[in-house]
């Protein structure tokens, strides 16, 4: 593995600490005595410094270091636990975040003033003692070693013929070969990175000539925590062990000089009591081996089961996702081509395949999937920091953190819906005393909720907070010159509630530094719609605003409705649409010279496709006189769009119109291959009409 | 790109491998090095609102192509499509984009020393821009197109301003 390799895990599973560390202390925040979170962050913290301290990164590992020691006062109750500690906590947890993210630049981030706010705190809560307890411990460690080092060890290794001759050469030329043997902590999280440090370190003085297991196993951690290398060097074996120690995580080096004739130190260049090898040891030692080996064992099949997961790249998972649509495609087309031939035979493998198809299909894309938990989980710290600044009370309840989504839409949404929160908390609650004087609580209520509907999931932004008004949305609009009088006159209260949403409109009265740029809603809008969704609001004033997303489950293969229009076909997807419905070209009235029809007590605008889209004149039209009214939700509205022909309901896979040539072209979300291999178009609702 | 050297003399004279094509009149040709292939006419699905000289998308082995008809970017006469007609693949710019011209007759090589700046009678017709020169073959003159100039977004949104301002 490359070292950015390691970087990569090494930053993915820190954000995971990191999220840990968050989550917990949020939950300190409220109740300062559930002292097992204090617990949960102690193991998240220590990890995370053996972590950081394996790959080299100080600063890291010296501030969790200092968090560990605040941390384990407070769980000594040596420390009192207050709002100042959780905020500096959190400023330590802000600033470790941005140490990983700039992982190659981590000592511009200054780290002294923290961790001298973690020091005198932990001095001034009286945990002196602490660090000393900690100190005595290593020293304890220390210790440890050194008898070990006095029992000494026998390796049992069988050279190569190569091996041997690099060994001979070694000693001809006045070097000693040493053999070494090192153990990792039990808890060292990147092994392999650390046995390369330790194999760097050796070579610094001297050349290795065989590891024990191979270099490729400890590359691949193919190794439980210890190893063994064999080196040729000129230098003193205390110099190299001491630098060796100097590594962190090492639990344990020892060293012992190889000789082949006679298994005796053939280089007396160490004066310690070190001089060890005699045979005497070597049963204790491989007794001792043994039963470590045998433990090793059982860890090992252990460890095996709980490798269940596989990282793979994104990328690769989108070409799956095309070739699987390509399948798809292909499929069809076999399908059509088949249907003139009535062989049974060929129908009875047609329909496996059509069922593999899906099958895999469905694996594709559940393999896309990733819980909502993903951005959602950061959306409790943000909430806190940015009430605690607007000097708010806000409970924020998150729901359906489970529904898992696809995850090129998940990384799409997740600033929509940072925005959506902010907006809540800037505009949506009031200050406490506000609340107090309208008779609500104290604390406001933003409620984040997901859920599966049928083939699309829902995301609700839910407060109980002031709640908009249709006639000052008006108003505003009118003063930001969006609109004029007359037209804003003329909309319902649901229509001025989407005013919100019109670029340029932000209806802020005093711009924060979170939001009330004008660049609010209609990006979030915009961006909802590019992946296929829709949004809604609904709003009362006083009590509260909540606004609905709603997204399609996956965006690469998409369910549609084909319809035909003149001689051309094209794609309606299938969450825009609500219904068909057939009417006389006579139920068609002219309504302030926009064509609609009434249904249901309800008035629809109804567009006829083959104007938007210049299709030719179609003459069915003149020999029948029943439509075909394909009724589309847009914004919340609906519209009816007079179609010549169904052609039925299909999946389709979504290719890109991005060639810069149709860079102004609009109303299409892209194109699809069909059955026969020609291209259909994919109608874009929002942008076409 | 071949490399001739020339004995004797000792310069290097860049041998040019073209595609030569028929449009209305006029021979043309282009950098064999940008041509991807060369393909019959198939169904173009149309894009409404699309600019004028976007002729539509078409579906080569499950890419959606963006088609044009090079007569137009020219401002040359179009003509309708036969049985000779076809779509040359290039790519230009980063993106692959078809040209419908009205038949391929061959490829063909060329010297650089054997390409001159365009006559006026020719500039006249078409933009000097879109321009890279003009080939002098035995008893034929092969107008050599630049394809970045006529594919790019600048032209682009020229063409499609021009058009804009004309309905």
């Amino acid at each position: 593995m490359e070292m950015s390799e390691y970087k990569q895990v090494f930053q993915a599973e820190s954000d995971e600490h990191l999220q840990q560390l968050n989550d917990s202390l949020l939950k300190l925040e409220q109740y300062h005595e559930d002292l097992e979170q204090i617990n949960i962050m102690f193991r998240s913290a220590h990890t995370l410094k053996g972590m950081a301290s394996t790959m080299g990164f100080s600063s890291i590992a010296e501030l969790t270091h200092e968090m560990e020691n605040l941390m384990d006062g407070i769980r000594n109750k040596q420390i009192k636990l207050d709002d100042s500690i959780i905020d500096i906590l959190f400023e330590c947890l802000d600033t470790i975040e941005s140490l990983v993210e700039t992982i190659d630049s981590e000592d511009d981030v200054d780290i002294s003033h923290l961790k001298n706010n973690l020091n005198s705190i932990i001095e001034n809560g009286g945990s002196g003692q602490e660090t000393q307890n900690e100190s005595e411990q290593v020293e304890k460690e220390t210790e440890d070693e050194e008898t070990t080092i006095k029992t000494g060890f026998e390796l049992n290794i069988d050279f190569s013929d190569e091996e041997i001759q690099q060994i001979q050469d070694a000693n001809q030329n006045g070097l000693s070969v040493i053999g070494a043997k090192i153990t990792l902590d039990d808890s060292c999280m990147l092994k392999s990175a650390r046995s390369s440090l330790v194999l760097k370190k050796i070579s610094e003085y001297g050349t290795i000539i065989k590891t024990i297991p191979s270099m490729d196993d400890l590359d691949e951690e193919n190794f439980e925590t210890e190893f063994n290398v064999v080196f040729s060097t000129e230098n003193n074996q205390d110099t190299i062990k001491e630098e060796v120690q100097k590594i962190s995580e090492i639990q344990n080096v020892t060293l012992s000089v190889i000789s082949l004739e006679n298994k005796e130190p053939s280089e007396p260049s160490c004066e310690t009591d070190n001089k060890n090898e005699p045979k005497t040891e070597t049963q204790s030692s491989n007794t001792q081996e043994q039963t470590q080996s045998g433990q090793d064992t059982s860890k090992r099949s252990s460890e095996m089961k709980n490798v269940q997961s596989v990282r793979i790249d994104i990328d690769r998972l989108d070409n799956m996702m095309n070739l699987v649509g390509e399948l798809i495609i292909n499929k069809i087309r076999i399908n059509q081509l088949t249907s003139d031939y009535d062989i049974k035979d060929l129908d009875d493998t047609l329909a496996d395949l059509d069922r593999l198809t899906n099958d895999i299909q469905t694996e594709v894309m559940e393999s896309r999937m990733v819980p909502m938990d993903h951005i959602f989980s950061r959306f409790p710290r943000m909430v806190r920091d940015l009430s605690k600044s607007e000097g708010k009370k806000i409970d924020l309840n998150i729901e359906g953190k489970d529904i898992e989504l696809d995850r090129t839409i998940l990384d799409e949404i997740g600033d929509p819906l940072v925005h959506l929160l902010r907006n809540s908390v800037d505009h949506g609650i009031e200050e406490p005393e506000k609340r107090r004087e309208t008779g609500k609580s104290e604390t406001g209520h933003i409620r984040l909720s997901a859920s599966r509907q049928r083939n699309s999931i829902l995301i609700e932004v839910e407060d109980d907070g002031k709640g908009m008004n249709p006639d000052k949305l008006r108003e505003t609009a009118v003063k930001k010159g969006l609109m004029s009088q007359s037209e804003v006159d003329r909309m319902s209260n649901e229509e001025a509630m989407n005013l919100i949403f019109t670029p340029g409109f932000s209806g802020a009265e005093k711009v924060t530094d979170v939001s009330g740029r004008g660049v609010g809603m209609d990006a979030v809008k915009a961006k909802i719609e590019e992946l296929g969704g829709s949004v809604k609001t609904e709003s009362v004033e006083v009590e509260g605003t909540k606004i609905q997303l709603q997204l399609p489950l996956t965006i690469a293969i998409i369910q549609s409705i084909l319809a035909k229009v003149s001689d051309e076909t094209y794609v309606i997807p299938l969450t825009n649409v609500v219904r068909n419905v057939s009417i006389k070209e006579s139920d068609i009235k002219t309504i302030k010279g926009e064509e609609a029809i009434l249904l249901r007590g309800e008035v629809l605008p109804i567009v006829r496709l083959h104007d938007v889209l210049n299709t030719s004149k179609n003459n069915q039209q003149q020999d029948n006189d029943e439509l075909i009214v394909v009724i589309v939700e847009r914004m919340g509205k609906k519209v009816g769009l007079i179609v010549d022909d169904l052609i039925g309901k299909q999946e389709v896979m979504i290719k890109t119109l991005d060639n810069k040539l149709l860079k102004n072209t609009k109303g299409f979300a892209g194109a699809t291959i069909l059955g026969n291999g020609n291209v259909a178009l994919i109608l874009d609702i929002s942008t076409l009409i | 790109m071949e490399y001739e050297q020339e004995k004797g003399a000792g310069t290097v004279d860049k041998n040019l491998q073209l595609v030569a094509f028929n449009l209305g009149d006029e021979e043309f040709g282009v950098d064999i090095m940008q041509v991807q292939e060369i393909i019959r006419t198939q169904e173009v699905t149309r894009i409404p609102q699309a600019p004028d000289f976007v002729k539509g998308v078409i579906n080569i082995r499950g890419k959606i192509i963006v088609v044009v008809s090079l007569d137009k970017c020219l401002g040359l006469d179009s003509r309708e499509t036969d049985e000779h007609s076809r779509i040359i693949v290039v790519e230009v710019g980063g993106s692959v984009v078809g040209m419908v011209v009205d038949s391929v007759s061959e490829i063909l090589s060329i010297q650089e020393s054997n390409i001159e700046p365009a006559p006026d009678i020719i500039a006249s017709k078409i933009n000097a821009d879109y321009l890279k020169g003009v080939g002098k073959l035995e008893n034929r003159l092969l107008i050599l197109l630049d394809l970045e100039k006529i594919l790019t977004e600048e032209q682009v949104n020229q063409i499609s301003q021009l058009s804009e301002q004309q309905e």
